[in-house]
C-alpha cells in the first residue's frame, strides 16, 4: 500500500493527476478523508512551483546543477554530506564550503550509509549520502536496514553520462542500477535533466519523510551536474513537512472505552513514540492507570528501562500481568497477539503494519503522538479522578513488587559472576552504569545476549539513550551508526556495542573515519570468540552438528583477534581486559581519553553462553595443506 | 484448588520419571556437555516440583521446551544457563532460583532418558482411540510426554481444557481451534466415568 500511495502522490506532485483524483485514489485505498487532506496539504508544500501559496520565496540561483544541490541541501538544514571513494560527483564536491558544510569520508559504502541512518535516527534531520554507482551493491546491507527501520534519508549515486554511455555495457556501466535498491526504498528516480535537480531533491526529502519514513534512492549523471543551470532554492525544513494523521474522535473514544474497562491491560510501545517526541506523553498514560509497558522492537529505548511500570517484553503468556485481556501497540510492528479472548487495538502512522500479523486489531491510523494525547484526554471525560487513582495504585502495587523480585533475581546473578573470568556480561554492564554519564548514547549491535549488559543500564529518552540495534539486524551496523550519532550529538558520550562477530563484517576500516574526524566514541567489543546467536539458535534444531558436538560455522577463536591491535593501526588507543578487576580502571581509562577528543576501544574477553558453548571445535581444514597434497 | 487437582497426575508422572532418572543417573555415563562437571545432587521432590512449576512459568513461555530436551548438563551448568536465562529477562523469581536448577539437573542431567517416553510410535499410541483430535494430540503433546499418561487420566471437559492451556502455557504449540478439539476428544474418550 505504501508504494501505491507514494505512486499516488508522485503523480499529483508532477501534475499527472488533479486534487480531486488524488483525494478519490487515497480514500480509496482506505483512509479517510481527514487523512487524505492532511497527505494533500503536506504534499502542497512539495515546494515545486513559485506560484505555490503556503511557503516561503525561493530564491533563484545561477551555477552548476551540483552546486544547486548543495545550494538546496544547505537550505533544508543539511550539515554534512556523506561520502564514499567515486569519480563523477566532483561538481558537488567543487560547490562544498567547509565553512557552512562537511564532507564526511567514510571508506566502504555499507558503512557510509548506517553512518548516514545513525545521524538520522539522534538528529531526526535528513541523512545524505553519495557514492560511487559501482557501490551500489555494498550499501544494500545498510539500505535494508535503514527501510527496516523506516528511517528518512537520501542515498545518491553517480551513474553514466548521458551522453555517449549507457545500455553499452560499458566501464562501470550496468543498467537499471537503481533497480536493486527500490524494495528498501519509498521512491528510486535517476535525474535525466539539470535544471529540475533542485526539484528532484526536495521531492525526495518529501517521499522520505513521508509517514512511516524510509529511504530514497536517486542517481546524477555527471554531464549533467555539471550543466549550468538557473533554479528557485527553497528554505525548508525536511522534518517539519511529516504529515500528521488524527484519528477520528470515534475511534480514540472507543479505545479510550476497552481501556478503562480492560481488567488487565498491556501497552507495546514502539519508535512511532520516540519520533513524536512522546516520550513524556506515554509515561504519563501508562502510569495514569497504572499499565503495564512492554517494548516493542528495539530501535530506540521508548519507555524509561528502569520505570516499575516496564516490563521488557511482551508475550501472550508473560507472567505479568496474567490474563491479559487488552493489548494497545503504540507505535511498534505488530507482534505476537493478546491471548485467547484478548483484544488488540493497534495505532500507527504505517498503514502497511496495522494488524499485519493480527488482523483482527482494531485499528488507529494515525501519528502516535496524537493518539497518545488523545487517548490521555478522552481517559479523563470517561473516568473520575477517584477511580482513576484507585485503578493507578492498586495495578501500581503490583508491578513494582514483580519488578522488585526480578531484580532480586538479577542481582542474584550479578553477585554470582561478579568475578568470572572470562568477564560476566552482567559485571560489564554493571561497571558502565557506574561510570557513564546519565545521559550517555548506547549503540548496541550485539545479539540475544545484549540484555545480560544494556538491562543493567537505565535507559530512556531522558537518560542514557539507546539507539539500535537496526530492527534490520542485517550485521556490518552498529560501528558506522555509532559515528552518525557522535556527529548529531557531539556533545554526549556515545559508545557503540559490537560483537566480535559483528565487528568483522566489514567495520574495521571505519576506524579510519572515526580516528580522522576525531569522533571520541567508546567502542565495546564484547569478544566471546563465536556467533553466538547464530550457534544458540542452529543448535536449537538437535543435528548433526549438535549431536556430535561439532559444529562448523559460529566459532571465531581461531585465529585469536586482538582488536586493540586493528585499533592501533588507525591510531586509536584501545585496551584487552581478561580480568574483572581491570574492567573498572579500564573503562576510567577510556573515558579520560574520550574527554580528552579521541576514541578509545575496549576489548573484553566475555563469557559464550547457550548450546555447545563449551566448544572451541573447528575444522581443521587447511589450504596450504591441500597445496601440498596437490603437488605430492 | 482445582489447578492443583488438575495438576496430581502431572506431578505424580514427573515424582516416578524423576526417580527413574535419578537411578539412570548414577549408572550412566555422562552426556556430551558435562566435562568435569558434578552430577545433580538428591534433589527433594517438592523442591523438583517447585521447580518444574517455574519452568512453566517463566521459560517455556520464550523459547518452549524443545532446546532444553535435548540437553544433558550438570546441576553446574544448568546454574549457569538459568543465570544467563536471569539476565536475558527470563522472569524467574528468587525463591524460584535453586528449585529451577534443581528440577533441571534431575530431570535433564547427564545420562538422564527423555521423558518423552512412549512417546509417538510407542505402544501407547495404537492405545489411543480414533477420533478428530487423534492426530493433534500424536503432533503435539506426544512431543513432551508418554502416550500412556492421559490413558490413565480422567477428567471433566472443564479439567482437559484447564489441563491443555497448561500445557499451552508450558509451550505446547496448539491453536486454540485445535484446542477446543483436543478437549472435546478427551472429554469424550478420557472423561470422568
Amino acid at each position: 500500500m505504501k508504494k501505491a500511495i507514494y505512486q499516488t502522490l508522485d503523480n499529483y506532485l508532477s501534475k499527472k493527476t488533479s486534487r480531486r483524483d488524488f483525494i478519490q485514489a487515497v480514500t480509496a485505498m482506505g483512509f479517510t478523508s481527514m487523512a487524505a487532506e492532511s497527505l494533500l496539504a503536506s504534499a502542497q508544500l512539495d515546494f515545486g512551483s513559485a506560484d505555490e501559496p503556503g511557503h516561503s520565496q525561493p530564491r533563484m540561483v545561477e551555477g552548476s546543477a551540483g552546486s544547486l544541490i548543495v545550494e538546496q541541501l544547505k537550505a533544508a538544514g543539511v550539515k554534512y554530506i556523506f561520502h564514499t571513494n567515486t569519480s563523477g560527483l566532483e561538481s558537488i564536491t567543487d560547490a562544498v564550503d567547509t565553512n557552512e558544510m562537511q564532507v564526511i569520508m567514510i571508506t566502504h559504502e555499507g558503512q557510509a550509509v548506517s553512518a548516514v541512518e545513525g545521524y538520522a535516527l539522534a538528529s531526526g534531520q535528513l541523512g545524505f549520502f553519495m557514492g560511487s554507482k559501482v557501490g551500489v551493491g555494498n550499501s544494500i546491507s545498510n539500505l535494508y536496514n535503514a527501510w527496516k527501520d523506516r528511517t528518512p534519508m537520501i542515498v545518491s549515486y553517480g551513474r553514466s553520462t548521458l551522453k555517449g554511455q549507457g545500455g553499452q555495457d560499458g566501464f562501470e556501466e550496468w543498467d537499471d542500477h537503481l533497480k536493486p535498491t527500490e524494495p528498501f526504498a519509498a521512491w528510486s528516480w535517476s535525474c535525466v535533466d539539470a535544471e529540475s535537480m533542485p526539484k528532484t531533491l526536495r521531492r525526495a526529502m518529501k517521499f522520505a519523510f513521508t509517514p512511516p519514513g524510509a529511504p530514497v534512492t536517486l542517481d546524477f549523471p555527471p554531464d549533467l551536474l555539471r550543466t549550468k543551470v538557473r533554479a528557485p532554492i527553497y528554505k525548508i525544513d525536511p522534518s517539519r513537512i511529516r504529515p500528521v494523521f488524527r484519528a477520528g474522535k470515534d475511534r480514540i473514544e472507543k479505545a479510550a472505552e476497552l481501556l478503562a474497562q480492560a481488567k488487565s491491560p498491556v501497552f507495546i510501545v514502539g519508535p512511532e513514540i520516540t519520533r513524536g517526541e512522546a516520550n513524556g506523553a506515554m509515561v504519563a498514560l501508562a502510569e495514569k492507570l497504572g499499565v503495564p509497558v512492554c517494548q516493542g522492537e528495539g530501535l530506540y529505548s521508548d519507555f524509561p528501562t528502569h520505570h516499575p511500570l516496564f516490563m521488557e517484553r511482551y508475550s501472550p503468556r508473560m507472567r505479568f500481568p496474567k490474563n491479559v485481556d487488552l493489548v494497545i501497540n503504540l507505535g511498534a510492528k505488530d507482534v505476537a497477539g493478546p491471548p485467547q479472548g484478548g483484544r488488540l487495538i493497534h495505532a500507527s502512522n504505517d498503514a502497511d503494519i496495522i494488524g499485519r500479523r493480527n488482523p483482527s486489531a482494531f485499528p488507529i491510523h494515525a501519528h502516535v503522538s496524537t493518539v497518545i494525547a488523545d487517548l490521555t484526554d478522552a481517559l479523563d471525560g470517561i473516568l473520575t479522578k477517584d477511580r482513576m487513582s484507585r485503578i493507578q495504585s492498586e495495578r501500581l502495587a503490583q508491578a513494582q513488587a514483580y519488578s522488585q523480585k526480578l531484580r532480586k533475581s538479577r542481582e542474584i546473578t550479578l553477585r554470582a559472576r561478579f568475578d568470572d573470568s572470562p568477564l560476566a556480561w552482567e559485571r560489564v554492564g554493571y561497571e558502565l552504569e557506574k561510570a557513564l554519564d546519565k545521559n550517555a548514547v548506547l549503540v548496541p549491535e550485539i545479539g540475544s545476549q545484549s540484555p545480560k549488559v544494556l538491562s543493567a543500564l537505565s535507559q530512556g529518552k531522558e537518560e542514557k539513550w539507546r539507539i539500535g540495534r537496526t530492527v534490520g539486524s542485517a550485521l556490518g551496523w552498529g560501528v558506522g551508526a555509532a559515528l552518525g550519532v557522535q556527529l548529531a550529538l557531539p556533545d554526549r558520550q556515545v559508545v557503540a556495542f559490537q560483537g566480535d562477530g559483528g565487528f568483522m563484517f566489514g567495520q574495521g576500516e571505519t576506524l579510519w573515519s572515526i580516528a580522522r574526524y576525531e569522533a571520541p566514541i567508546l567502542i565495546v567489543v564484547m569478544n566471546n570468540h563465536s556467533y553466538n546467536e547464530t550457534r544458540n539458535r542452529n543448535m536449537s534444531a538437535n543435528g548433526r552438528q549438535f549431536q556430535t558436538g561439532k559444529e562448523l560455522t559460529s566459532y571465531l577463536g581461531d585465529p585469536d583477534i586482538d582488536f586493540t591491535k586493528i585499533a592501533e593501526a588507525f591510531g586509536i588507543a584501545g585496551q584487552k581486559v581478561f580480568d574483572p578487576a581491570d574492567l573498572g580502571p579500564a573503562i576510567q581509562r577510556a573515558l579520560k581519553t574520550m574527554r580528552d577528543g579521541k576514541p578509545f576501544l575496549l576489548d573484553l574477553e566475555v563469557a559464550r553462553d547457550g548450546m555447545l558453548s563449551e566448544s572451541n571445535w573447528h575444522s581443521p581444514f587447511s589450504i596450504a595443506q591441500l597445496g601440498r597434497k596437490m603437488r605430492g | 484448588m482445582q489447578t492443583m487437582g488438575v495438576l496430581r497426575p502431572w506431578a505424580s508422572f514427573i515424582c516416578m520419571m524423576l526417580a527413574f532418572l535419578l537411578a539412570a543417573t548414577q549408572y550412566v555415563g555422562t552426556g556430551r556437555g558435562s566435562p568435569g562437571g558434578t552430577v545433580a545432587p538428591f534433589a527433594e521432590p517438592l523442591q523438583v516440583e517447585e521447580g518444574r512449576e517455574a519452568f512453566g512459568q517463566a521459560c517455556v513461555q520464550c523459547h518452549g521446551m524443545g532446546r532444553t530436551q535435548i540437553q544433558r548438563k550438570t546441576a553446574d551448568r544448568w546454574r549457569d544457563t538459568v543465570y544467563s536465562m536471569i539476565s536475558r529477562g527470563a522472569p524467574v523469581m528468587p525463591d524460584e532460583i535453586e528449585p529451577l536448577i534443581d528440577y533441571l539437573a534431575a530431570t535433564y542431567g547427564p545420562g538422564a532418558t527423555p521423558p518423552a517416553v512412549g512417546g509417538a510410535g510407542s505402544q501407547g499410541e495404537s492405545a489411543l482411540p480414533d477420533g478428530p483430535g487423534r492426530a493433534i494430540f500424536v503432533g503435539n503433546c506426544a512431543a513432551c510426554h508418554s502416550m500412556e499418561l492421559p490413558l490413565n487420566m480422567r477428567q471433566s471437559e472443564a479439567e482437559w481444557n484447564a489441563t491443555i492451556s497448561q500445557m499451552v502455557t508450558y509451550g505446547a504449540q496448539i491453536t486454540p481451534q485445535d484446542q477446543e478439539i483436543l478437549v472435546k476428544y478427551a472429554a469424550k474418550h478420557f472423561g470422568r466415568r
